[in-house]
């Protein structure tokens, strides 16, 4: 049972690892969550809700990570964007790790605030605080071509 | 130009996306997978988000080591969410000691045996249906409202704290950084449990059976019921106004009301007014209210509690610096798109990027006007603001329309 219930998410946790950390750090990251949770002896069938619990562990997770190796694996990689926008892309990436969670969540994935704010472990007001910071450093970016 | 925002700012996260990795397999996690993130040394985090940490945590006596319990009452209750005890009989109820505490990169282990020399309780937290209580060694604190628990992450439920001047302070700093936490990513196992809070401070415990018998304090386990004293003075009694400050020129009448409302109710110290008014602001979300760029909740405006002197600060801040008008680009849901809200701000938003200080944002005015406010020379401000973008102070938004916009640690 868990098997599957890893299947049914194990590709937006990745994406969304990815984000946050980059995608050399993407796979460890995921690892270590869905690890972390059966080294307390617990299942993910435990979860009433596993998206949300391992999203918020890999937003954890990644703002331990942030602290000892930047996030830019994009640009180091020579890996073309496919709008040609380099420079969004770097702003994107130079987002503080919760504000590019947010705005991941809510101008990718489509979710509410509220829903934002449950897999992010946050108040709405914060998500919405988070876009805020966030939109004022992109539209900056954004807006200069 | 929305439109084009939201169009390229995907196109980016596509970017981003495309790159990702195949997942792990679940035999390989099962196996043992990668490496364990969490297992490497943490790095230290930025003072003020210590400092953030430490704000949300309301001190609200001084002098005395026992008044935790002042803080029960008719509105605390057990645990919500999912059944606190997981599959495997694993459980948060308990006594738990504190083994140790990492915070700022670096982990203090709690020496029980030095605290008992001391004669002070050893460090610990007890979790019951009703409360989440314990001491740092020196302080006790307790929740003040319903505590949650669900899915691995505890919601600690508003933790007040005694606030008796500590002679060491090494566990309490990552004790109380911890506890300030609005969640809290909790580990159980057999006999241990470990805490981790966003900002990457944790704590470790060890279950035990209850207070050490050894211990004569942990004996006077405190049981007062009589509620905390409520302050006979506030902040703002000690500033040298006899009348409302002139509102700066050029405000908007809207704008100029509620900063003329807010600097009465401060300066009258009318607690009710101040706290009905922020409760009117945030549309239900109390606990992420920022004030003064520290976490403001209930808490602190209901318990008349001034300790942190947010009047005084409240009045210096809209009486004495500068103030600019602000785009602030609001998401809204229903349209998936932006709305434009114009905010007043004091100080003005200073909206750095990579490389830039407060001194390519603000003029000396301002600089001097803030300065003086936080007690520090000019350069002391430059050099402490964020690189990221962020002013890491307090500030005082208020928008066009009339409303309190607030703004606070922008990390």
């Amino acid at each position: 049972m868990d098997e599957a219930i890893y299947r049914e998410h194990k590709d937006a946790l990745i994406r969304y690892a990815t984000i946050l950390a980059g995608p050399s750090n993407a796979e460890d990251l995921v690892s270590s969550v869905v690890a972390r949770l059966y080294s307390s002896k617990r299942t993910l069938a435990d979860l009433e809700e596993p998206r949300p619990y391992l999203m918020k562990s890999i937003l954890h997770a990644a703002m331990d990570g942030r602290r000892r190796k930047p996030t830019l694996p994009l640009i180091d990689q020579g890996i073309e964007p496919v709008e040609s926008r380099p420079d969004v892309l770097e702003a994107v990436l130079a987002l503080p790790v919760r504000q590019r969670a947010a705005v991941y969540l809510t101008y990718w994935v489509g979710m509410t605030s509220e829903d934002v704010a449950s897999h992010m472990g946050c108040g709405a007001a914060t998500v919405r605080r988070y876009l805020h910071l966030a939109r004022n450093k992109l539209g900056e970016v954004v807006d200069r071509d | 130009m929305t439109d084009d925002f939201t169009r390229v700012v995907k196109a980016a996260l596509s970017d981003v996306e495309r790159t990702a990795p195949e997942p792990p397999s679940f035999a390989s996690i099962r196996a043992g997978g990668p490496v364990q993130l969490t297992a490497k040394p943490r790095t230290a985090f930025r003072p003020a988000v210590a400092l953030l940490a430490a704000a949300a945590l309301t001190v609200v006596a001084v002098g005395s080591a026992s008044l935790f319990g002042a803080f029960g009452g008719e509105d605390e209750g057990g645990p919500s969410g999912t059944d606190p005890t997981s599959a495997e009989e694993l459980t948060i109820f308990g006594y738990w000691l504190v083994d140790s505490v990492t915070y700022e990169g670096e982990t203090v282990v709690a020496d029980r045996s030095l605290f008992e020399e001391m004669g002070a309780p050893v460090p610990h937290v007890e979790i019951t249906e009703d409360r989440i209580s314990g001491t740092t060694g020196c302080n006790d604190f307790g929740n003040t409202r319903e505590w949650t628990y669900d899915g691995g992450f505890l919601e600690p439920g508003g933790i007040t704290m005694t606030a008796v001047r500590c002679e060491s302070d090494t566990i309490e700093p990552g004790l109380v950084a911890v506890l300030g936490s609005d969640e809290i990513e909790v580990i159980l196992g057999d006999t241990t449990m470990e805490w981790h809070n966003p900002s990457g401070a944790s704590v470790r415990f060890t279950r035990s059976e209850g207070p050490d018998p050894r211990n004569p304090l942990d004996d006077a386990a405190p049981t007062t019921t009589t509620s905390p004293a409520l302050p006979t003075t506030c902040s703002a009694t000690d500033l040298e106004y006899d009348e409302i400050p002139e509102s700066h020129e050029g405000l908007p009448e809207t704008v100029a009301e509620t900063r003329a409302f807010l600097l009465a109710s401060a300066l009258s110290c009318d607690w009710t007014a101040l706290l009905d008014f922020v409760r009117s602001q945030i549309d239900g979300e109390w606990n992420d209210a920022v004030f003064l760029g520290a976490p403001l909740d209930e808490r602190e405006l209901a318990t008349h509690d001034d300790t942190s002197g947010v009047f005084a600060t409240f009045v210096r801040v809209l009486a004495t610096v500068p103030y600019q008008a602000h785009e602030v680009y609001i998401y809204d849901w229903d349209a998936q798109a932006d709305t434009v809200l114009v905010v007043f701000f004091w100080p003005p938003y200073a909206d750095l990027v990579e490389g830039q200080s407060l001194r390519d944002a603000w003029d000396e005015s301002t600089l001097e006007a803030v300065a003086a406010l936080l007690g520090e020379t000019v350069d002391d401000l430059v050099n402490s603001s964020d690189t990221h973008g962020s002013y890491r102070g307090f500030r005082v938004g208020i928008s066009a329309d009339g409303r309190l916009f607030w703004e606070g640690d922008g990390d």
